[in-house]
């Protein structure tokens, strides 16, 4: 008869060949037969199983950030999952990697394949290195900041309020680390398991809301805003791991003695209320709200607006192509009151362009152009109200865009929004490249597109776009999620010609089109009291 | 009414997608081969659309949720014919509630798990980069390692000893403070 131990190794052995798909069919019923009438087989299989999930999923925190979001029943469920699958072997890869580097102290470089997280909005904020700008993808590496509070959301989902003078390194989606300053930490849902690590600590967040204050000698304190958190000292073995819980705080000084502490610390959304956006944020460098008396407005006639060089326009013969024959109005019509303006962008209930039905095309030449030879963030928004809907029956060739183009190479680079007959989101980029989003605009309703260009230097650009429907209320900052998002564009052309073009049976509203250097310039902010 | 379906399907991708891990966790309990239990949840994500217009929002998602998994874990127990002998309902319903009453037990296992990973050396981290983070057959890992199958096989196997040991060694800990 085999001692306990021998029974525990045979045990194991049996799940792990079950586990990893080579025990044969004799095998299976073996554990099978354990585990029916085995309690104590039961829970060493539920222990080791749960280890061996662990092992397949610790990596795939927070997928749901990276994925647009589905919005028809008609989408086939498999594209997120083999998406999120995917991101889930790309995140586990760069764990794997992070894991095995040492400490990297080199300051940024401007590769999208080590961004990680997002900055999200910035208040007086002056930084050690080359300013940062507000939407700039953060690469890992070290963040200093001087003077300012600056807020960023990670691609794992943490957002983090950082108070100057602060200096910080962002290591991975998962994790950063903080030499000196403070910081506030919202992981909510989805997010659990963000790490921070100070001089002296280390701090696992466990689905909640925390503070951390280092000082420059590394003495560290931690407050639990809400949820709870996990903390040790750098040097204590892991077994010593302390749990936190919300209300209580922890000093931990250079020796790593750990001391309880009032908790004493704004919250996250104290922050976002304090951090609003500057007279700058909310200028725009390219408006049009057609703010005109109803009725019909000669296009020559089309000069209010900021940042353009003239009226609007029909399509020269140059930047005719498909279709080469112009037959759009010599006219634009302006209505009022025709959009559902939910957001309440202010401007929108006034003037609005109502589009006829057939072939239109508008071009209007901007001062400003959108430079995508530069290292540089440019937002754009558009109000949309669609008329009627058409069905697969029906064979619509509905098409709206909102496209820029260069003067001096018209059909060379340029960046269109819009949707087609299918009524999916859709973004071209450079000469040719399309990106689709499997999801179904909502129908006959206003909508507010908002996109985001990522451009630069060295590398590819990134182009979002993300369609708000009525009932979707706006961040205090760009969303998590985009529903279409470009992958291995290159441009460096200067967009500068805004071009509205509109095809098919029904007409359809626009208005309020902005071009902005942030999030806060082209869409209008809900109160975080609004959100409670 | 499409416009309904954007934000029905908003709401439900962000709800499954926040879910998902807790899903997988759940069916390997039943399926315990990773590349099948990734395929059961994929089946239960479309079952779950096609029921999302009879979620009760009140009610914690993951919980309905995992009542689909059982659904479909069971499914494929009885469908997939190397499965068909491993589990019977019987045994299903002990293992889950024996699972049901280790969750506090199997979470605080989780935490201990990470730090537990990186005290494995670089090359028991290469097997299990290559096997659970690159999904590589284990031929393939042999191949590219220079060993054989039963050599990865076991390695797969003294990496989760060792990581069970380890982990077994941070819970007695926790609770002796």
């Amino acid at each position: 008869m085999k001692d306990s131990s021998a029974n525990h190794r045979d045990l194991s052995g049996l799940i792990a060949a079950v586990c990893d798909g080579y025990a044969t069919a004799e095998q299976r019923e073996q554990l099978g037969e354990r585990l029916r009438y085995d309690p104590e087989a039961r829970v060493e299989y539920i222990r080791y199983v749960d280890l061996h999930a662990g092992l397949a999923d610790e990596t795939c925190l927070r997928i749901g950030t990276k994925l647009p979001v589905a919005h028809s029943k008609e989408f086939n469920l498999a594209l997120p999952i083999t998406l999120a699958t995917a991101a889930c072997l790309l995140l586990a890869a760069t764990l794997v990697v992070w894991l095995r580097r040492d400490t990297d102290d080199s300051d940024f470089l401007f590769d999208p394949r080590s961004d990680v997280a997002t900055l999200l909005a910035c208040e007086n904020c002056h930084w050690a290195a080359r300013p940062l700008i507000d939407g700039q993808r953060i690469p890992t590496g070290r963040l200093h900041l001087l003077q300012g509070t600056a807020m960023l959301r990670t691609d794992s989902g943490a957002e983090l309020v950082l108070v100057a003078p602060a200096e910080l390194e962002v290591r991975s989606p998962e994790e950063v680390l903080v030499r000196f300053g403070e910081i506030v930490v919202q992981a909510e849902t989805g997010a659990e398991g963000f790490v921070v690590r100070t001089p002296t600590s280390e701090v696992v967040d466990l689905g909640t809301e925390f503070a951390v204050k280092v000082v420059q000698n590394g003495a560290t304190e931690v407050h639990v805003l809400d949820g709870r958190v996990s903390y040790r000292g750098t040097q204590w073995d892991d077994e010593l791991t302390k749990i936190l819980n919300a209300g209580e705080g922890v000093a931990i000084d250079t020796r790593e003695r750990p001391m309880a502490v009032p908790m004493n610390s704004p919250r996250f959304r104290d922050y976002v209320r304090r951090i609003s956006p500057s007279p700058n944020d909310r200028k725009v460098t390219t408006y049009e709200g057609f703010n005109y008396t109803p009725g019909i407005l000669p296009l020559a006639e089309s000069t209010v607006g900021i940042g353009w060089k003239g009226p609007w326009r029909r399509r020269l013969v140059a930047e005719r192509r498909s279709p080469d024959e112009e037959h759009s109005p010599d006219h634009l019509q302006i209505v009022h009151g025709q959009i559902n303006n939910t957001w309440r962008v202010p401007g929108g209930r006034l003037g609005m362009l109502q589009i006829a039905p057939g072939k239109v095309f508008y071009v209007r030449p901007m001062e400003q152009p959108i430079r995508m030879d530069r290292d540089g963030v440019t937002f754009v928004s558009l109000m949309v109200k669609e008329l009627q809907r058409h069905t697969k029956e029906e064979s619509p060739s509905e098409h709206l865009r909102l496209t820029f183009r260069s003067s001096s190479d018209y059909f060379g680079d340029a960046i269109s929004w819009g949707h087609g007959p299918l009524y999916r989101p859709t973004l071209h980029a450079g000469p040719s490249r399309l990106f689709k989003s499997p999801y179904v605009l909502p129908a006959e309703q206003t909508t507010l597109w908002i996109g985001k260009i990522v451009s630069r230097k060295v590398g590819d650009d990134e182009v979002f776009f993300r369609v708000f429907g009525e009932n979707e209320a706006l961040g205090y900052a760009e969303p998590a999620t985009w529903h279409v998002v470009t992958r291995g564009v290159q441009m460096d052309a200067a967009l500068d010609r805004a071009l509205l073009s509109s095809t098919g049976k029904s007409g359809r509203i626009v208005d309020e089109l902005r071009i902005g250097p942030t999030w806060q310039s082209v869409a209008p902010i809900t109160r975080v009291e609004d959100e409670r | 009414m499409p416009s309904e379906h954007f934000d029905q399907h908003d709401v439900f991708m962000k709800l499954f997608l926040q879910s998902e891990r807790t899903l997988l966790r759940y069916v390997m309990c039943l399926v315990p081969n990773v590349h099948d239990a990734r395929e059961v949840v994929q089946n239960t994500a479309v079952a779950l659309w096609k029921k999302f217009d009879q979620y009760d929002s009140e009610q914690p998602f993951v919980n309905w949720a995992c009542r689909f998994a059982l659904i479909e874990a069971k499914e494929f127990l009885r469908s997939e014919q190397r499965w068909t002998r491993f589990l019977d309902d019987t045994t299903i319903n002990e293992l889950l509630c024996q699972r049901d009453a280790m969750l506090d037990e199997l979470d605080g296992r989780r935490l201990h798990l990470r730090s537990c990973l990186r005290k494995l050396s670089p090359k028991q981290l290469g097997t299990v980069e290559a096997y659970y983070f690159e999904d590589r057959p284990i031929e393939q890992i042999a191949k590219s390692s220079r060993r054989t199958v039963d050599a990865i096989y076991k390695s797969l196997q003294r990496i989760r000893v060792q990581l069970r040991h380890c982990v077994d060694r941070h819970m007695q800990a926790a609770e002796a403070t």
